[in-house]
């Protein structure tokens, strides 16, 4: 479509370990429209935050982005050297992370904080710096945002320190924002109250999002488009009504059967029978074999990842069509 | 904060006093002055009368009384040698030796806070191994065994620099200084560099260790997330965050140099404080032991308490606690 922002094609993101090369991000693709929100989930460690910092270009040392594109506005960022990747970040594409009381540094004032992300980009005064941080930090619904300015992170509380989190990443309105969990820590009501800020802003300012999370119900609330990852590969992916409809990944249906009861929102997802498999020792052919009440001998092969109606399955037996 | 601030100079009372009967024990054990002072042929008579002339003949507890009478009246007693007043004996030495130490204080800091902050924010680097190596050596090697080799190298063989004394000084406010001058320079630069030594080890791993903690933070992701350059990640989140041990250190570490600039003294004839503590203690000249013991017991306490202080500017988290 013609107004995908951010296209990644068969990113890879190795850690080069002492122990041998883990494949976090082992060929991930997936898409995002303007103003689209695509929730990106999948059990602890199957990469999902790795694929975030990949995109930024913030993975550290030992890991290393090995193959793919990263293409953002016809831009491959993958290609770029380190100060063409320095302007892009917070400027066009921006990232948010899951723990609030971590991501301001708690020494510096907001307003400090706000006008040299400004600033990292735009050469103004600092006056005129801290009259656009005001303006951002009223955007995201922050009451006398003036006074926020010169708080410190601790002054407020949580719920706040991650819409002021939301106000810097949106600073210079950047088409694509890549967002960790960012309400994993937060209590239910001020989670949906954020929800509803953000779904808001994707539509007014046509910022796109990339929601990671391990809530199946934030997905749902949240997100227009889902992709489903599993030990570092996308396993499903497509419109957030029809996978949640009708999930034809075996992996999917276990996690739509352990989605937790209402009361227990934002918990982890209960795991599937039998646990993640670690990195350093996968199965050959598809991952989830070990785990996957369908395999058969053919799943030994590593199944590719093809279109099923509308959406992308990574799967040789699919829910919904009969098993050989 | 008021009342944080009567507690904190109350403690600092109570361990003045403290220290000084234990300064004033420790010394009245370590002799009788009076065989020092007096001829050894002189009659019996004449010792009696100087022994009851200084009130040697009194009670322990007595003499402490009087001693702590005097003063609380700006009076340390006369210096049993040079007979003058100890105070002003002592404050004519201080210039020298605070100069001294602030030289070494800054020739620390300046080398070692941004060595540090190289050697956290490239551990790996071959150059940050050498500059860990170098604070080992700084910690380890003995003052003296430095000392004497800065003499044999730059002084005896190169010719360089003068191999001790203080040279010129030119008076400011009264105060007679050597950095004022070139000449004055090359005096006090090998001494000055001698003292550093310790605090330059200290410094580099203290600013190494605060910039790896700091570069693995999420608000140094997140500030990268929006596109600021690494130099001012590193001088405005990282430095802000390492600025708190490193004042603290410097500030307690700066009483401990002025205290110990007795062996750098000696070696580099250097005519402060610590070069008359010695020759005093050579000849139990007892006031002026006491008086720079307790004037060390001080200052100790002085830069505990306003380093304290200087915590709650630099960190915004403890003065709220404070005012809590
Ligand atoms: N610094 C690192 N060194 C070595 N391996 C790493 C490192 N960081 C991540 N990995 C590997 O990458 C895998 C994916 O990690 P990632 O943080 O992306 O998982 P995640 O899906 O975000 O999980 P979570 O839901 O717990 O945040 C991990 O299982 C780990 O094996
Ligand atoms: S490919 Fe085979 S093992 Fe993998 S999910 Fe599909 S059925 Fe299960
Ligand atoms: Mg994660």
């Amino acid at each position: 479509m013609s107004d995908v922002v951010l296209s990644v094609q068969e990113l890879q993101t190795h850690f080069f370990t002492r122990n041998g090369v883990l494949k976090a991000v082992d060929g991930v693709s997936f898409s995002v429209r303007k103003g689209r929100i695509l929730g990106l989930v999948g059990e602890s460690g199957s990469g999902k935050s790795v694929t975030g910092y990949s995109i930024l270009r913030l993975v550290d040392a030992p890991g290393k982005i090995v193959g793919g594109r990263i293409v953002l506005n016809g831009t491959d960022l993958a290609a770029l050297d380190g100060e063409a990747m320095r302007r892009m970040r917070g400027a066009v594409v921006s990232m948010i992370f899951q723990d609030p009381m971590m991501t301001l540094n708690p020494v510096l004032r907001i307003g400090t904080q706000m006008v040299a992300a400004i600033k990292a980009h735009d050469r103004v005064s600092t006056a005129l710096a801290r009259e656009r941080a005001r303006d951002a930090l009223a955007l995201v619904g922050i009451p006398a945002p003036a006074e926020r300015l010169d708080a410190y992170p601790h002054h407020l509380s949580g719920g706040m320190r991650q819409r002021v989190a939301i106000a810097i990443a949106l600073l210079h309105q950047p088409a694509v924002i890549i967002a960790d969990e960012p309400t994993t820590a937060l209590d239910v009501s001020i989670q949906s109250q954020i929800l509803a800020e953000v779904r808001r802003l994707a539509d007014q300012m046509g910022t796109a999002f990339v929601w990671v999370t391990h809530d199946l119900a934030v997905v749902s609330s949240l997100a227009d488009d889902v992709a489903v990852m599993y030990a570092g590969r996308i396993v499903e992916s497509g419109a957030t009504e029809a996978v949640l409809a009708h999930p034809r990944h075996p992996y999917t249906a276990g996690l739509m059967a352990s989605v937790p009861s209402q009361a227990e929102r934002g918990a982890r997802l209960a795991q599937i029978g039998g646990s993640t498999p670690s990195l350093g020792a996968l199965p050959e052919g598809c991952a989830f074999r070990p785990r996957c009440p369908r395999a058969t001998e053919i799943c030994r092969m590593m199944p590719p990842l093809a279109p099923i109606g509308d959406t992308m399955v990574r799967c040789h037996h699919p829910i919904g069509e009969a098993r050989p | 904060m008021l009342g944080f601030f009567i507690q904190r100079v109350f403690q600092a009372v109570i361990v003045v006093v403290v220290m000084s009967i234990l300064v004033f024990l420790g010394v009245y054990a370590i002799g009788n002055p009076i065989d020092v002072m007096i001829d050894p042929a002189a009659t019996q008579q004449i010792r009696d009368t100087l022994i009851r002339q200084y009130g040697f003949d009194r009670p322990l507890w007595e003499q402490y009384f009087v001693f702590v009478g005097n003063v609380l009246q700006g009076d340390f007693g006369q210096s049993f040698v040079y007979r003058v007043p100890v105070l002003d004996l002592i404050f004519s030495r201080l210039p020298a030796t605070f100069e001294l130490a602030l030289g070494a204080m800054l020739i620390a800091s300046v080398i070692g806070i941004p060595l540090g902050i190289w050697a956290g924010y490239r551990p790996r680097a071959f150059s940050s191994k050498a500059i860990m190596a170098l604070s080992i050596l700084g910690f380890s090697l003995p003052t003296f065994w430095v000392g004497l080799l800065l003499v044999m190298t730059f002084a005896v063989q190169l010719h360089w620099l003068p191999s001790g004394g203080r040279g010129p000084t030119s008076d400011i406010l009264g105060i007679p200084l050597s950095f004022v001058t070139p000449a004055g320079w090359s005096y006090i630069i090998l001494p000055a560099f001698n003292l550093a030594l310790f605090n330059l080890g200290l410094l580099i791993r203290l600013a190494r260790a605060g910039t790896l903690e700091a570069m693995s933070s999420d608000y140094v992701r997140f500030a990268r997330a929006q596109g600021l350059k690494e130099s001012k990640v590193v001088g405005l989140h990282v430095l802000k965050n390492i600025a708190i041990p490193i004042v603290t250190v410097f500030g307690l570490e700066f009483g401990s140099t002025l205290a110990f600039a007795v062996v750098t003294e000696t070696i580099f004839n250097w005519p402060g404080v610590g070069k008359l503590i010695i020759d005093s203690i050579m000849v139990l000249d007892r006031p002026v032991m006491v008086a720079y013991l307790i004037l060390v017991v001080l200052l100790f306490v002085i830069i505990n308490l306003v380093v304290d202080l200087l915590y709650g500017v630099l960190d915004p988290r403890i003065r709220a606690r404070r005012a809590a």
